[in-house]
């Protein structure tokens, strides 16, 4: 016996309540005779005896909100069931593309569905099962349940996607489901990955059963498709990469075909030998737009036969530098004529308005920071001390390179960090919204020599020392030419028509201006679907496009996951798969206590009791002589 | 039935007022026994001639028979006058729920029916709390002037203390007609004032014909409460009060001791006396227990 719910506890003190009215209503209540004439020889009440006295219908009512409240309060009381109950199964299938691989002209995952609908079929009536796909994400399909014609219903809906897997977390996630239910499950596995591929303990492999399929290695893929073009070259200048690699251990034959906007640009048959790789490159195309590959081969696995990359057109920029020096405009001047698409314009800084840039230009401060924000991307070069952006501390000289992050786009690829020529250095407090590029150090501690962030939508770099004059186009300061160049780029801003190259399995994040209301995807297989969050799960390879009022979006998913590729997996040492033992144990029979509540029989029973005092006050009201 | 009813009505035509002494000056139609007078209608006995006597009362076949001048008398039949007075104290009008005062309007008004009916003189007098000690019609004649009765009395309400004794004689002295009295009261007052206000009536020659009404709470208190405040609508006065057997006991002690020092001194001064409920239908009270007590009578 307890209750479920103690909040309705202070309820009790309604009674009190109820006894205050009863209090108040006695000592304001009289009963009016005609005279007292014959009351006289009747003892009058002794103050004890005028206390409160309850009366039937006051006992009635206390009753009736004892019921309300022990209604409210939830009560219980516990019950012994004898309940018989199955086994827990957890299926967990694999839905990555190497399992659209066929075996013999059948697709493994179609095997292993036939093996997953046996293990079904297999189940004692009162089992429970629980169904958990894994493709680029683990998801429970289904839960605990001794519906089987639901869990295989669920199970033959369940189709393959490109993308590559997370075995081990879904694993990982059924073994969280078994210790959580309290009760021993046994785990199927549906995979065409070998055992010991997973990092698994070995005593997590112990609870598995591990239903493999596919045995061929026939495969030859694209492992990968990249097409080189700074933003200062155009398509003609533009190089397409192809490699191709031969998964199957014997010589295949295949045609890798390159269409540039569906028009063949290239066609070669080639023979590459097992375990082999082959590059293809492509340049000179004719024009900007979409380079779709093919590599056609009888191989097991399609899906990665195909490939999407994008040859963009140059678009010019224009650099607006605001500087108070000439120098630097001159040095400037030299190297935007020898980098295509990009014109120069200066102004200095008492004629600078930030209306005078464009969303698409990339502005240069030296010695200036605008005390308005811009709406461009920004390349800040040695703020002034009094600066309404980055707040100047105090100014160092004779610093040297402490750190750098070589994984920022701006510093890949550049050697000699340390190299850079400066003598002296602002250091400044580092912005909440900049991260730190380059660092050194002073007594200060460490210090930001230059940073990047975004802010108000905007990229921004800003460097703490200063270009000195001649240093930019000195040969002997390749690095600060370099570190520039790349900063410009990465500044650049992209061109929204261009599309997005995403490997599949990837989620793409709309932006958070992008409107959502009635936007709609489309996806490689022509389905068209209203776009209801701002994240675009990309499960297939193929062309996503999102369609939105002021909005457009066009996304490429390609597969270059060796891990799917590679449907082979030879691997010596490979454990044998564990088989269910097939047997089976009987049904098992637990007694548990459960509560059962009967808040709801007292509020019957308050109704009753309602209606019954009803009766009884309508029945004493006539007799009523108070007023 | 009720007083609504026109057949109650053709019930109250069939009664009449008894009277026992009273008298009044004017002729009328109610006859007085044991009482003749020379001319008349019914006839009632002989007497000797004397001189002065009306010749066309004489007897001739006794006057034959006998050798001797006879002449016939008759029952005299006067006009009574009759004075209904209703105690409106507050009293009356308490506990709510025996609605006693209601019971009490009900029976003036039935017996103002029988007396007009009768072609006797009515007044209606309620008496109340003094510097204003009684409200009053003026005297009624005739059964078409029932009309106003039901006006008047529906404009009393039950109110103030009970001032029997200062009431009646307020209104006694500024009537000279003697007649019959009907004091309609619930007589929840000290004997003394009621005993004054009795005998006064009395020393003054009317015949006084006393009608207790009592509610139904006040003879089964039991009913209205089993502990409370009471509460004195006309004192004022409160009393806390647990209705134990024993108190019960003593309570209806109280009452009817009360009751009967009022029914032994009306017995005493020959004063009609009946007590009624207020639960008792009206139209009981007036056919039954009025006639079996001797106020009213059939023709």
């Amino acid at each position: 016996m307890g209750i479920l719910n103690p909040a309705a506890l202070p309820f009790v003190s309604l009674l009190g309540v109820l006894i205050l009215i009863y209090l108040r209503q006695r000592t304001r209540t009289r009963i009016e005779v005609p005279s007292l004439l014959f009351w006289t020889d009747v003892p009058e009440d002794r103050v004890r005896s005028r206390r409160f006295r309850p009366d039937l219908l006051f006992l009635l009512q206390v009753l009736l909100l004892l019921l309300l409240i022990g209604g409210l309060l939830h009560p219980y009381w516990s019950r012994t069931v004898t309940e018989t109950r199955g086994d827990r199964q957890i299926l967990v299938f694999d839905l990555s593309a190497s399992m659209q691989a066929r075996e013999n002209g059948v697709r493994r995952f179609d095997l292993a569905l036939d093996q997953a609908k046996d293990v079904l079929h297999d189940l004692a009536p009162l089992d429970e099962v629980m169904l958990i796909g894994i493709a680029a994400r683990p998801q429970v399909i289904s839960g605990f349940t001794t519906d089987h014609r639901l869990v295989l219903h669920r199970l033959e809906s369940l189709r393959p996607q490109d993308t590559g897997t997370q075995l081990e977390l879904g694993i990982e996630l059924a073994l969280v489901q078994r210790d959580r239910a309290g009760r021993q499950a046994q785990i199927h596995v549906f995979t065409d990955l070998p055992a010991n591929q997973l990092s698994l303990s070995e005593t997590q492999q112990q609870v598995l059963t591990y239903h493999r399929v596919g045995e061929t290695d026939d495969n030859m893929a694209l492992a990968s498709v990249h097409v080189y073009q700074n933003p200062f070259q155009d398509y003609s200048q533009a190089q397409a990469y192809i490699l191709v690699r031969n998964y199957a251990n014997r010589t295949k034959t295949a045609t890798l075909r390159i269409e540039l906007n569906g028009q063949a640009v290239f066609q070669e048959v080639f023979s590459l030998s097992a375990n082999n790789t082959r590059s293809f490159s492509l340049g000179g195309f004719t024009g900007p737009g979409q380079l779709a590959v093919h590599l056609e081969s009888e191989d097991a696995l399609a899906v990665d036969n195909h490939a999407l990359n994008w040859v963009a057109e140059r678009r010019s920029t224009q650099l607006v530098l605001v500087s108070p020096a000439t120098h630097l405009h001159q040095e400037l001047q030299q190297l935007s004529q020898a980098l295509p698409g990009v014109t120069l314009r200066s102004t200095r800084p008492e004629d600078f308005s930030p209306t005078q840039v464009g969303e698409q230009d990339v502005v240069l401060f030296h010695q200036f920071v605008p005390d308005e924000a811009v709406p461009a991307n920004s390349l800040y070069i040695f703020p002034p001390v009094e600066n309404s952006l980055f707040p100047v501390l105090t100014e160092a000289a004779d610093l040297t390179i402490l750190d750098w992050n070589d994984e920022h786009e701006i510093l890949h690829n550049l050697q000699y960090v340390e190299a850079l020529p400066f003598r002296q250095a602002r250091i400044l407090a580092l912005p909440s919204w900049a991260q730190v590029l380059i660092s050194s150090k002073t007594s200060h501690g460490e210090i930001p020599l230059a940073l990047t962030g975004e802010r108000d939508g905007h990229r921004i770099v800003c460097l703490a020392f200063d270009i000195g004059a001649g240093n930019l186009t000195d040969s002997d300061n390749l690095t600060l030419l370099v570190l520039f160049l790349n900063a410009l780029r990465w500044l650049r801003p992209p061109n929204p028509l261009d599309p997005h190259l995403l490997p599949a399995g990837d989620v793409f994040f709309l932006p958070t201006d992008a409107p959502l209301d009635g936007a709609r995807l489309s996806t490689p297989q022509a389905e068209v679907q209203v776009l209801e969050a701002d994240t675009v799960p990309l499960d297939r390879a193929g062309i996503y496009r999102i369609e939105a009022d002021t909005y457009r979006a066009e996304l490429y998913a390609n597969l270059f996951d060796e891990a799917e590729s590679n449907i082979g997996r030879q691997i010596a040492n490979e454990i044998a798969p564990s088989v269910s033992s097939g047997v089976r144990t009987s049904p098992e029979a637990v007694q548990r206590e459960i509560p059962v509540e009967f808040g709801q029989s007292l509020y019957w029973l308050a109704a009753f009791l309602l209606f019954g005092e009803w009766l009884y006050a309508l029945w004493r009201s006539p007799l009523e002589g108070v007023s | 039935m009720s007083l609504t009813d026109p057949a109650f009505f053709k019930q109250l035509d069939r009664l009449r007022m008894r009277v026992r002494a009273a008298r009044g000056h004017r002729p009328g139609e109610t006859s007085i026994p044991r009482t003749s007078q020379a001319w008349g209608v019914e006839f009632e006995s002989y007497k000797d001639y004397s001189p002065g006597d009306d010749f066309r009362y004489l007897d001739w076949n006794a006057a034959g028979r006998l050798d001797q001048l006879v002449v016939k008398t008759f029952t005299a039949e006067r006009e009574i006058p009759f004075h209904l007075i209703l105690d409106t104290s507050a009293s009356m009008g308490a506990p709510v729920v025996d609605e006693k005062f209601t019971h009490a309007v009900d029976l003036v008004t039935a017996l103002s029916y029988i007396v007009l009916s009768s072609n006797n003189t009515l007044r209606i007098a309620a008496l109340s709390t003094p510097p204003h000690p009684f409200l009053a019609t003026p005297f009624l004649r005739h059964r078409n002037r029932f009309l106003r009765v039901s006006p008047f009395l529906e404009t009393l309400t039950p109110s103030g203390k009970t001032y029997l004794r200062e009431s009646v004689q307020s209104y006694i002295r500024q009537t000279r007609e003697p007649g019959v009295v009907i004091l309609v009261s619930d007589f929840l007052t000290r004997p003394a004032q009621y005993e004054a206000a009795l005998l006064f009536l009395i020393a003054r020659g009317y015949e006084v014909k006393a009608i207790q009404v009592l509610g139904e709470s006040e003879l089964r208190p039991e009913r209205l409460f089993r502990r409370g405040k009471l509460y004195d609508v006309e004192e004022q006065t409160e009393r806390w009060v647990t209705l134990s057997r024993a108190n019960l006991e003593k309570y209806h002690h109280a009452l009817s001791s009360h009751c009967d020092a009022l029914q032994q001194f009306c017995h005493r001064h020959r004063v009609l006396y009946t007590r009624l409920s207020s639960a008792q239908p009206i139209t009981e009270t007036v056919t039954e227990t009025l006639a079996q007590v001797g106020l009213v009578t059939p023709h």
